[in-house]
């Protein structure tokens, strides 16, 4: 008999959780229904988890489903699938179950179910069996139980039957007609099996919305998307979780437009390497995490010396140390603004989602020519490896920042000096790139004359200093740095930055709809940081918070270097490698200003 | 049997070799080897014709690295153990330089060290000359990777306990694919090398025994001519064994070429994957992103 259920309160977009043993396919199965959302002109957010097995282990994903753009991370989960509970338990502390949440298992598995399984309200739950199994084996496709899943969700939440076949059929079609056919009649079982289920109400409509084209890719996909679109010809780099997606996309896509990728020896020569090619005249990128940025820095000093280009793509991961490599944190803010030896100007921007993965990368390869500085993107674990869905338009003309530039080359003639590092009224001075009759230039890590000879002029060393700070000057004058969302009206401001934002934005929007007008400002220019801006907004505002994912509140005490006083503000930071929540950032809110 | 030239020729070859000097005076020390590799370097260039901007000199940190200061071409004083990377970065994104890297043996041995067996892996087309005083000259005389045992210096008052690492025999070790010895004192000698390890197609690596009287005294360069001996005619450079014997003398310091041996380099590998992968139509930003389409 069908039972009706109500799960969540209110729930805007339906949370899916799907959790298995490694092979069981959960991942594809996630995947699979992540395509099917998205054609539907739904919108839909997945988040990846694994365990620290190379092959084998368990994984989980959750895939948020909404009719409107999804910002902010996951909170409860109002239908998980548990395929393998002998695997569940490095997942039983991160799985908050809506009250009233519906939790399925096979059935062959149903002996394993946790006794003690209970919602985020104490209630207890009890996992409903699925013959999953049993069909597969009917099929005689044992291994298509994440397809029969597949449809069972489908089912469940109503989707567009004809949506997931396609979808099927383009990805499995190249094993054989017969194959797909199997899976497609596997995906059919598994939406008999939903219809036998009662739908949980509560749930939103999640009818087609329009026809539009999508998108479906995570953050490392669009930083690399937008390192292409920025003309990157040079790459290398050293494996690292969770910033190796880049380096495999650029090992996959540069060959082929005349440029290469060098995996280095370590994170040392990665840079080094990015600084030679950059030397020669290309745009030279690397991408990694902490660990391979605290190696870079002496480098980093370098190329703030002697002027020149490169990008570093930091996906951030919990620290310190080797930390939390699969996990997702905002502390290496610290290191990117600090790091290096000396007063070594450079320039730090963070994306806030994955779309802006692809703006800040493009922009970073903008700053970095137009500059001649080194520029470090902050992303992280967990905008480096969501996926999301985007229009199809997203990183078109009008959509995304796309200018490119090309080096500003010195108009050298043989025989004529030419003074690489000349002191004038704009700071950047063209760069000569070898090859250049007449543009022949040494210089160094030393302090150097403007021809770029070494030299011990206390005077130069004040003079060089002011260029290369100046540079950070004109940055700041081209570009606000920050992005400020909410309604005009508001007494309240949640200052961040990162993958933060989208949290932060979910908590404001709700806390509005509480009567408490908040407004977001999102910081996307850390190093220079738009302090005058900043401290304009914030002196507006009658109260003040910043969030963080760090556990120390580093950004909050990098604002506050910059001389923005904020002793007032209302710091929102922590650490455990999982994204600050919309509630979390809510309540906090909630308990300070009530 | 040298003949001496005619007047006119030498003129001509010290004008070529003008050109690649640039304007800044050396600030080694009086008698230190570096001067003889400049030289040397100079005339290798000459020798070769090869205009001075189309080479970048790439150096680490130390007395001898700053070279590249010293030649009208581009150049690059990077940071301590880190002119391989850089050369290597240069090299392979502009193939079409002449790139030599160049390094003490505080560079090429202790900090940078690391560097050294990936360069020979990859066969970067480049240079290394490596001037090796045994001693770190610039932070006024503590030991080197290649100070001799027992030695007292500045960080060792009571002898170094270390054994001394052997330049020759890590390259041969590490597969460089030219690998030779020279010795400043031997400017003519020295040339003839230089110019064979930058025609070399791979990476070319000259150990390059160049005296620090100043911390080494005077006697170091005793010490290298007497223990100096031509490697032998008959000695086939393609024999790695024999050339891992004349590294590892203990008497003689054995100078030439210890071996040479053809092998792919960097730049063909890539330019072969990079016409496999252009046939298969990677690296276009549409085909790229139509893979994310749902």
């Amino acid at each position: 008999m069908k039972q009706a259920v109500t799960i969540g309160q209110g729930a805007s977009c339906p949370c899916v959780f799907l959790m298995g043993s490694g092979g069981d396919g959960v991942v594809t199965a996630g995947d699979l229904l992540a395509r099917a959302v998205a054609n539907a002109g739904l919108h839909c957010q997945m988040v990846k988890s694994f365990g620290p097995q190379i092959r084998g282990g368990e994984s989980g994903v959750w895939l948020q489903i909404s009719p409107q753009p999804i910002q902010g991370p996951a909170e409860q989960v109002q239908i998980a699938v548990v395929l393998s509970w002998r695997s569940f338990g490095p997942f039983a502390r991160q799985l908050s179950l809506a009250p009233g949440a519906l939790v399925f298992q096979d059935e062959q598995d149903a002996a394993l179910a946790p006794p003690d399984l209970r919602d985020a309200g104490g209630q207890p739950v009890t996992p409903r069996s699925l013959p999953l199994q049993k069909l597969a084996d009917e099929l005689e496709a044992p291994r298509s139980r994440n397809i029969l899943l597949v449809g069972f969700i489908a089912g469940l939440l109503q989707l567009p039957a004809a949506l997931i076949p396609e979808v099927l059929q383009r990805k499995f079609g190249k094993r054989g007609a017969e194959v797909a056919a199997t899976l497609i009649k596997a995906f059919h079982r598994g939406r008999e099996l939903a219809d036998a289920q009662a739908r949980p109400a509560g749930l939103p409509a999640l009818a087609p919305v329009e026809a539009e084209a999508r998108l479906l890719l995570s953050g490392n996909d669009a930083a690399s998307l937008g390192a292409l679109h920025a003309g990157v010809e040079f790459f290398a780099g050293y494996p690292i979780t969770p910033a190796s997606e880049i380096m495999t996309a650029m090992a996959e896509h540069l060959p082929g437009r005349g440029g290469m990728m060098i995996q280095a020896e370590d994170e040392i020569s990665a840079i080094c390497m990015l600084l030679g090619a950059s030397f020669g005249g290309k745009k030279a990128l690397t991408s990694t995490s902490g660990p391979g940025l605290s190696l870079m820095v002496e480098a980093l000093g370098f190329a703030t010396q002697i002027e020149l280009p490169c990008v570093i793509i930091d996906v951030q991961r919990g620290g310190p140390s080797t930390g939390m490599p699969t996990k997702t944190e905002q502390s290496d803010l610290q290191l990117a603004v600090y790091g290096a030896h000396g007063d070594a100007p450079r320039v730090v921007i963070a994306p806030e989602n994955v779309r802006t993965c692809f703006d800040a990368t493009v922009k970073a390869f903008y700053l970095a020519e137009k500059y001649q500085t080194p520029v470090i993107v902050l992303s992280d674990q967990q905008l480096g490896h969501r996926e999301e869905t985007l229009p199809a338009t997203a990183f078109d003309e009008g959509h995304a920042f796309r200018t490119v530039i090309a080096r500003r080359l010195p108009d050298v003639k043989p025989g004529e000096p030419y003074k690489r590092f000349a002191l004038g009224d704009d700071p950047v001075s063209p760069m000569a790139i070898p090859g250049m009759e007449g543009g022949t230039y040494r210089t160094s890590g030393i302090i150097h004359d403007e021809a770029g000879n070494p030299t011990v002029s206390t005077d130069l060393h004040r003079r060089m200093s002011e260029k290369l700070q100046r540079k950070m000057t004109l940055i700041l004058a081209e570009m606000p740095g920050y992005r400020l969302e909410g309604p005009a009206h508001a007494d309240t401001l949640l200052l961040t930055w990162g993958s933060t934002a989208g949290a932060a934005c979910d908590a404001a929007a709700r806390r509005t709809a509480e009567g408490r007008p908040t407004a977001v400002l999102i910081v996307e220019l850390l190093y220079p940081l738009p302090t005058e801006a900043l401290r304009e907004h914030v002196a507006r505002y009658r109260h003040v918070a910043v969030a963080e994912l760090t556990f120390s509140g580093q950004f909050l005490r990098w604002l506050r270097a910059n001389g923005l006083a904020l002793e007032q503000a209302l710091a929102i930071h922590r650490g455990g490698g999982d994204p600050l929540t919309t509630s979390e950032i809510l309540q906090r809110m909630r308990e300070a200003w009530t | 049997m040298d003949v001496t030239p005619p007047a006119e020729v030498v003129e001509r070859r010290i004008n070529a070799r003008q050109a690649y000097r640039s304007d800044l005076k050396p600030v080694w020390c009086p008698g230190c080897g570096d001067y003889s590799v400049l030289t040397a370097l100079f005339a290798a260039l000459a020798e070769l014709q090869i205009p001075p901007h189309q080479i970048a000199l790439i150096s680490g940190i130390g007395c001898s690295s700053r070279l590249p200061g010293y030649a009208a071409t581009y150049g690059l004083n990077t940071i301590h153990g880190r002119p391989i990377p850089v050369a290597t970065g240069l090299k392979s994104a502009r193939p079409d330089l002449t790139v030599i890297a160049m390094a003490g043996d505080g560079d090429a041995l202790s900090i940078g060290g690391g560097h050294f067996p990936h360069a020979a892996r990859r066969n970067i087309g480049m240079a290394y000359f490596v001037m090796d005083n045994n001693v770190y000259g610039l932070t006024k005389g503590q030991t080197s990777p290649t100070t001799p045992t027992g030695e007292q210096t500045a960080t060792s008052l009571y002898g170094w306990p270390e054994d001394p690492a052997n330049p020759l025999g890590l390259a041969l070790a590490y597969g460089v694919s030219f690998v030779a010895q020279g010795v400043a004192g031997d400017v003519k000698g020295l040339a003839r090398l230089m110019v064979e390890a930058i025609q070399w197609p791979g990476f070319a690596f000259i150990e390059i025994l160049s005296p620090c009287v100043t911390w080494r005294g005077k006697e170091q360069y005793d010490v290298i001519r007497d223990r100096a001996r031509p490697i032998p005619p008959e000695h086939d450079v393609t024999d790695l064994a024999a050339a891992f014997r004349y590294a590892h003398d203990p008497e003689h310091l054995y100078v030439g070429v210890h071996y040479r041996q053809r092998k792919p380099t960097f730049q063909e590998r890539v330019t072969a994957l990079q016409q496999k992968a252009a046939a298969k139509g990677a690296g276009n930003f549409d085909r790229y992103l139509a893979k994310f389409r749902a």
